[in-house]
This record gives structure tokens, sequence and C-alpha cells, in this order.
């Protein structure tokens, strides 16, 4: 699996005729982490979406390594790039097990069981998120921590280089959200995946995410590290709240100024 | 895992067997060998059609439920929520009440068929916004029709001669007589066909009821997988309304019966719906041949009384818990 970034180049795109991103390009290098952060409707769902390759661009190019991804599959694409959406419900009682086979789905026909190699991918991306001994369990057993954790092991067994990730934090408390961000940071960097990801907590991404990119009204304000991204006035101007920055200890903290 | 494939074979296993016996039930039950004897072989060929369509009949409509149930999200979809039941009806008694029994038979499946999907495509455009389907949009528009489909149907009533009567309000009862032999062996092979297809289909409908944007992420084709997999539930249970009228809440019961057994997974839910399906019906409309003879209750009246309550003490459960808790 050799390793290769993901690129928006010049991309304008939107819903219906209402545009939303406009001549936007941003590249994720392979083992890093990207946060995209911004307010809300400035564009990260859009742009995760538009990366997975389901939505398409008016304008611009959408490349995995030097490949437009339009020029993909469903099917190929999704043995290539793994998204978790936000707010996923799964209304059936599926195992742990059951649901991360899904990421099978790519790979497999309609009726086929899975094979050895499907059964290893399942079991490795369980170990991967600690959820080995909860397999059996049904999905609703577990807690919005454990369930995200199921859901990130479904991206991993599709074995994708590319893993996009909508507000993965949500809904989680402050001990899983750390922990969620920090298993997918040492994922990216164990596998040399790709991995961006949006997220409104600030703070977490300033220590998890190897590099920001910020979003304002479907174009990048600042995209680099945290020091170029996290800056009071920079932030307070787009996000239109007067902000202020702490750094001790190694740790950021992005609150009201 | 391997309990529920333990379940699934026992199923296998105890289902045909169940058809035999349904071939017994009736006038005669109490000694089951005499059916055998050279003088009432016609009898046990007519019965042998009345299992078979029951057996079809009972597979179809539960597959129906399951596909529905998968795509539309919701646990409390079947053939009558999308008003698919209805349209076939209305389809069929068409072919009634305007004198198409003279071209033959078959033109009651075909306008059966035709009725489902105009209902199917109706509910689908009714309910469709931005190029998207939201669930519960569907289910609404899939409510209007039917009501706008049993009015309809309700008018031929009104309208047609005592004979024609009769034949349109047989849609409301459901019934598992064979009038035509030629019907049934042809609503066996399209049906037949139709489980294949959606059998061939078990891992997208696994992933479809992760929703369409999960789904969409795994490589389906969203939008056209859902619209095939939707006309091949019409199909199944148009041509089963076509065969033997509405038969209420099959679609309902036998899918959250056989969750229960062997879990949600498609590549079990699906025969094990099928194999509880066919099994159900035929066994309840042997019962309805025996229990009040000489009088036949039509098989419809029996799966209303079992289903009427199951649906009502579904609905009243908390939403998530409406598909149980698995194996």
């Amino acid at each position: 699996m050799n390793a290769v970034a993901l690129s928006a180049v010049r991309v304008t795109t939107g819903y219906r005729r209402l545009p939303v991103l406009h001549e936007l390009s941003v590249t994720a290098a392979p083992g890093e982490v990207l946060g995209l952060i911004g307010p809300n409707g400035a564009g990260k769902t859009t742009l995760l979406r538009l990366l997975s390759g389901i939505h398409e661009p008016w304008t611009g190019r959408v490349l995995l390594g030097d490949q437009p991804l339009a020029g993909f599959s469903p099917r190929e694409r999704a043995r290539h790039i793994a998204f978790v959406p936000q707010g996923v419900t799964i209304p059936v009682p599926f195992t742990v097990a059951d649901v991360v086979a899904m990421g099978r789905v790519p790979y497999l026909s309609g009726w086929a069981p899975l094979a050895p190699a499907d059964e290893a991918a399942v079991r490795q991306a369980l170990e991967q998120v600690g959820l080995a001994d909860r397999a059996d369990t049904s999905i609703h057993a577990l807690s919005a921590g454990e369930q995200q954790r199921a859901l990130l092991a479904l991206a991993l067994a599709q074995q994708p280089r590319v893993l996009l990730l909508d507000e993965p934090t949500a809904h989680l408390d402050l001990h899983h959200a750390w922990h969620l961000m920090e298993l997918v940071r040492d994922l990216a960097r164990a596998q040399a995946l790709v991995v961006v990801l949006s997220t409104h907590d600030l703070s977490l991404a300033a220590s998890c995410c190897t590099r920001l990119a910020l979003l304002e009204k479907g174009t990048l304000a600042a995209n680099g590290s945290r020091d170029d991204v996290l800056r009071a006035d920079l932030l307070s101007g787009v996000y239109g709240h007067a902000l202020g920055v702490t750094v001790a200890n190694e740790r950021w903290w992005v609150h009201p100024a | 895992m391997s309990r529920s494939s333990t379940r699934l074979r026992r199923l296998a296993f105890a289902c045909p067997l169940l058809l035999v016996c349904a071939l017994f039930l009736g006038p005669g039950w109490r000694e089951p060998w005499t059916l055998l004897d050279a003088e009432h072989r016609g009898i046990l060929a007519l019965r042998g059609w009345r299992v078979l369509l029951g057996a079809v009949s009972g597979a179809s409509l539960a597959a129906a439920g399951v596909v529905l149930q998968a795509i539309l999200r919701n646990p409390l979809a079947e053939p009558y929520i999308l008003g698919v039941s209805a349209g076939a009806g209305v389809g069929a008694a068409s072919a009634i009440v305007w004198g198409g029994l003279a071209l033959g038979a078959l033109i009651l499946p075909m306008g059966g068929f035709a009725g489902g999907l105009l209902s199917l495509m109706a509910v689908y455009s009714l309910a469709r916004v931005d190029s998207r389907t939201a669930p519960h949009t569907l289910i609404l528009a899939g409510v209007a029709w039917g009501a706008l489909c049993s009015s309809i149907l309700m008018f031929f009533v009104s309208r047609s001669s005592a004979e024609g009567l009769h034949a349109v309000s047989w849609w409301f009862l459901g019934d598992l007589q064979v009038y035509d032999t030629g019907l049934v062996a042809a609503v066996a092979l399209v049906n037949t066909l139709a489980l294949l297809a959606i059998g061939s289909q078990a891992r997208s409908l696994d992933a479809l009821t992760l929703g369409d944007e999960l789904a969409g992420h795994l490589g389906l084709p969203t939008e056209r997988r859902k619209l095939m997999l939707l006309a091949l539930g019409t199909l199944l249970a148009s041509a089963s309304v076509s065969a033997c009228g509405l038969i209420a809440f099959v679609g309902l019961v036998i899918p959250h019966a056989a969750r229960s057994l062997v879990g949600p997974g498609h590549r079990r839910l699906l025969p094990a719906s099928i194999l509880l399906g066919a099994a159900f019906l035929a066994l309840v409309d042997g019962l309805g041949r025996t229990l009040f003879y000489p009088v036949e209750i039509p098989v419809g009246i029996f799966t209303a009384l079992v289903g009427a309550p199951f649906f009502l003490a579904l609905l009243r459960r908390k939403r998530r818990d409406m598909w149980g808790h698995g194996p």
C-alpha cells in the first residue's frame, strides 16, 4: 500500500446553484492529520465530501496522488477513501463485528461470505480501536464514545489510504474525545494514512492535528501549523467574536477574550 | 454468530416439513393418508397448487417487507405503507372491471404490477426533494397514496355489477383459492427470480441500513441501488396481490420474527424470512380451511388478526426497540 497525498486543486462547488466552496486548494500528505476548522457553514463538511469523491466539484479537481478522483468507480474509490460521516445512526441491532464487517462491502460481491482476508481486516480494525472484546455485543449496547470508535473501525476495515472524519468528537465527553483524537493521530503516523477531519474543538485540534486549515465562507483564511493558524486576531475576525489564545505546558487553549 | 446460523439451518429443515403438513390440512385432515388414494389425486393436486401459492405469496410478502424496512430504515414499513399493495389492487381490479379477464388470467398480475410500479414511481417522486428521498417523507407519501388507491377500489365496488362486485371485494380480503394454475405458476416463476435477485444484494441491503451517506461512502451507487431494490420488492408484492388479493401484515410480522431468530444481517435475514413467510401463510391458510369447516375463512382475515395487534404492540415501543434486540 503506497502512501499518496490527497489534494483539491482550485475547486468550486456547492448544492444546487448555491456555491459553498470557492476556488479552494488544499493538500493532505500521508501521516499527517489535517484539521478543518471554521465557523458553522464555512464549508468544512462540503470540503470533506468533495475530498471523498462523493460530491463532485463544479470546477477544479480532486487528486489522489496524481490520479483524478472523478476517474474512479464508486467501489474503487471506497477501497482508497473511507469516510465517517457525522451523526450516523444505526437503527438495527447489528453486532459490533457486523458493523465493522460492512467496511468490507467495497471488496465483496452481494452474497459472498467474508473471506479469511476480510475476517483478518475486521479483527485488526477492532483491535486498533480497542473493541476486540466487544465484537459480539450489540452496537446499541455501546456508549457514544465506543460507537464512534466502532465507526472508525468500520472505516479502517476498508483498508483505506485516506481517512476522512466529519466532526468525530461531537457529542463525546472530554476523555473520549481526546482518546479518539490520539488514536487517529497514532494511526495516521503508523500506517502513513492521510487523515482529514473537521472539528469545532479548537483546543483539541491544536493538540492532535499536525496541520490546521481555517475555512471562512468557502475559502481558506489560513493553512499551516497551529502557530500560523491559531492567532487571536485571525480567529476573532473569522469567527466574528473576540477570541484569545493561551499556550501553557505545550497545551493550547482558544477562549473568549 | 454460530447460534443464528444453527437456527437458520433448523428453519431450512422445519419450514418445508410444515409446508407438507399444510398440504394435509382441510376437510379430511383426520385421515391424512386417504388424500394419497387414487380417487383423491385431484384434491391433492388442487391442495398442492394452493400450498404453492401460499408459500410463494408468504415468501414474497415477507421478503418485500425485509427490503422495504431496510431501505426506508423504518421498522413499520411493508408493502402497504408504500401504497404498493393498494396500487397493485387497483391495477388488477381495473383489469377485472374493464373486462380484461377476456384476455386471459395473466392480465391480473400484469395489471397488478403496472399498478404497483406506478404507485412506487408516484410515491417515490412525490417524496423526492433535491434528488434525495428522506425515509419519513416517503412513508407519508405512501400512506396518502394508499388511501387514494383504497378509495378508487371502493369506487369500483360501488359502481360495478353484482358479479364484478364480488371479484373486487375479494381483493380486500386476501384469499388463496386457486382459480387458474397458469397464473400461480407464472407468479411462482417470476417471484423466484426476483427473490434470487434480491438475495444477490444482501450486502447492499446491510450497507443501506446504515443510511445513504455511509452506504455511498462504501461504494454503493445509492439512489440507483435503492430504486432497483424497491422495484424488485414491488414486483414481489404486486405479483402476489394479483394472485391472492391484499394479504395484510405478513410483510411486517415475518421479518420481525426472523430478525429475532437470526439477527439483522441480510445474508441470514432474507432466507429466514422467506422460509418463515412461506410456512406461515400456507399453514394459516390450512387452518382457515380446517377450523370452521365447511366454511372457509379467507387467509387475509387470519393474518390481520395476528398482524394488527403486533403492529400496535410495535408502535408502543421506543423507536430503537422496534427492531428487537438481536439474537
